[in-house]
């Protein structure tokens, strides 16, 4: 998999781009399911969360960098 | 010898940093930012007048550095006045949100995007929003998203739904952080009523249930390759609707009539009129600020005379009903702001210097200071002679007006104190430490017999 290539200065927040996603029209709605289902139903506490989470710790911080 | 330093409030782009030469307000661009320039002014964006009018220079010379080097230089027209998103009104964040949005659909029909989305990207040249930030345009790069969501949320969306929504005023939480309302406090103030509101499920809770749940770089990497240009219309366009759709009942405060609704006699209130032309027809004004504005009847007296006027008052209701009708008229020259006096802006961001304090973005050379004193002196308890000494202090020629202790305004602002808690509040104290510091040209006592208007000029002020 390779790294993504963050041209922007400013952090988007992966919330945001899910976000997006699902308001984005159907066909993005449905890339957003294919990409994000999982994620998407353990945050609505539709499927549980699992033991091990994949997040390595750099990308949580990542994320947090606001 | 010219003065040359980085403007405090830009160092976050690496692609882009303003800099002022002798008053010049001018941009370094990195090789990069050069690259998304060209394209800016390929599209014909760069002439739309809501954008700031910008030319590049010859000369590449730049006091301030760019990680990868400065490539070449721009000139932006100056903005008379520089304010923040913590001093407008409901109307005028809006008008800037839809500004950033509709920039924003303009950008992709030429191939271009918006870096960010912050309103700390418009000023207000008078009442019409005007984006300065040139460098905030780049080439639209293929299946990245609309990098600026986030942020408008934030910045924007938030603050507009804490006061359309929940009647709450915006400008304490934007003066309380720059980084705006997170996704979570806003949805820790919503109501059942508001979950049922457009736009609550995507915007607040599900972006504010999936910050609590960062993502992984896997995902983020996939998500980048497979969106195109027309999700980052379809949410544009919707958000759009959305914040086009928001309203703010003014709030019935007591300030609001006041315009209408007030203590002088229409002879009393003929003679205040004319007190000031006369003393704003002593000559012509680059920028005067009319302190307690009201329903702005002083500042657009005085507008006649100035190149621009700051009009501040502490109720945001009264400013956003001036706005509205001066952004009807197309007005350019009279600015107005939500500043309480007894608590100005400070310095924010970044070593407090960021966001210069309000008192630092530009001096007048003439104040109306209207119905003002006894709420300083009286409401906000600042010693009458400290008020005169900040007035003065501002250097300016000043119109201001002395209500005395026998007025109703003052005997209504006494009635709610202890007796004899302002024992300095009389003509007497106030003349004297006006004649201290300022040379008093004319005086005038109303009909009524209880406000005294004042023209003084400070003592070293060339006349």
């Amino acid at each position: 998999m390779n790294t993504p290539h963050f041209i922007a200065y400013l952090d988007p927040g992966s919330s945001g781009l899910i976000v997006q996603m699902i308001g984005g029209g159907l066909a993005a709605f449905v890339v957003a399911l294919k990409l994000y289902g999982r994620r998407i139903l353990q945050v609505l506490r539709l499927r549980r969360r699992d033991t091990a989470p994949d997040a390595a710790p750099e990308a949580v911080a990542d994320d947090r960098a606001r | 010898m010219s003065v040359a330093y980085g403007e405090s409030g830009s160092f976050r782009d690496p692609a882009s940093r303003v800099f002022v030469v002798d008053g010049d307000i001018r941009r370094a661009l990195s090789r990069e930012g050069v690259a998304d320039f060209v394209a800016l002014s390929d599209s014909g964006l760069l002439d739309d007048p809501r954008v700031i009018a910008t030319e590049r220079l010859d000369d590449a010379h730049s006091p301030v550095e760019l990680p990868d080097g400065v490539a070449a230089v721009l000139r932006h027209e100056r903005v008379p006045f520089v304010s923040y998103p913590y001093e407008w009104t409901f109307s005028m964040l809006r008008d800037a949100a839809l500004l950033q949005l509709d920039l924003t659909l303009a950008a992709l029909d030429s191939g271009l995007m918006l870096k960010d989305a912050t309103p700390y990207n418009v000023q207000f040249v008078g009442t019409r929003p005007v984006f300065i930030d040139v460098g905030s345009f780049e080439r639209l790069h293929a299946g990245e998203l609309w990098v600026g969501y986030r942020q408008f949320c934030m910045q924007y969306l938030f603050p507009l739904l804490l006061q359309a929504h929940k009647k709450v005023a915006f400008q304490p939480w934007l003066r309380g952080s720059i980084e705006g309302v997170p996704a979570s406090d806003y949805r820790g103030l919503t109501s059942l009523r508001d979950r049922f509101r457009r736009g609550y499920l995507t915007h607040v809770f599900l972006q504010a249930r999936l910050d609590r749940h960062p993502g992984s770089v896997r995902e983020r990497a996939a998500l980048k390759t497979e969106v195109a240009t027309s999700v980052i219309r379809a949410n544009v366009k919707k958000m759009r609707r959305l914040v086009a759709g928001l309203r703010s009942e003014v709030p019935a405060g007591e300030w609001v009539r006041y315009g209408a609704d007030n203590s002088y006699t229409p002879a009393d209130a003929a003679t205040k009129d004319e007190f000031v032309r006369s003393a704003v027809a002593t000559n012509r004004w680059s920028l005067v600020w009319d302190l307690g504005c009201n329903n702005g009847r002083h500042a657009r007296i005085a507008a006649a005379q100035a190149a621009h006027v700051l009009a501040v008052d502490a109720d945001a209701g009264t400013v956003d009903l001036l706005y509205r009708e001066l952004r009807a008229e197309g007005d350019t020259t009279i600015l107005p702001l939500v500043v309480n006096l007894a608590d100005p802006s400070p310095g924010l961001g970044w070593r407090g210097c960021e966001r210069p304090p309000l008192l630092d973005r530009g001096r007048p050379d003439l104040v109306l200071a209207l119905a003002l004193v006894h709420h300083l002196a009286i409401a906000s308890n600042v010693p009458l002679a400290e008020v005169v000494d900040w007035l003065a202090s501002l250097g300016a020629a000043l119109v201001v007006e002395f209500p005395t202790r026998d007025d109703p305004m003052v005997q209504s602002l006494l009635a709610r104190k202890r007796r004899d808690l302002h024992p300095d509040y009389h003509r007497a104290v106030f003349e004297r430490a006006l004649a201290q510091r300022c040379d008093i040209q004319r005086q005038e006592t109303l009909g009524s017999g209880t406000r005294v208007l004042y023209f003084a000029t400070p003592k070293d002020m060339p006349r």
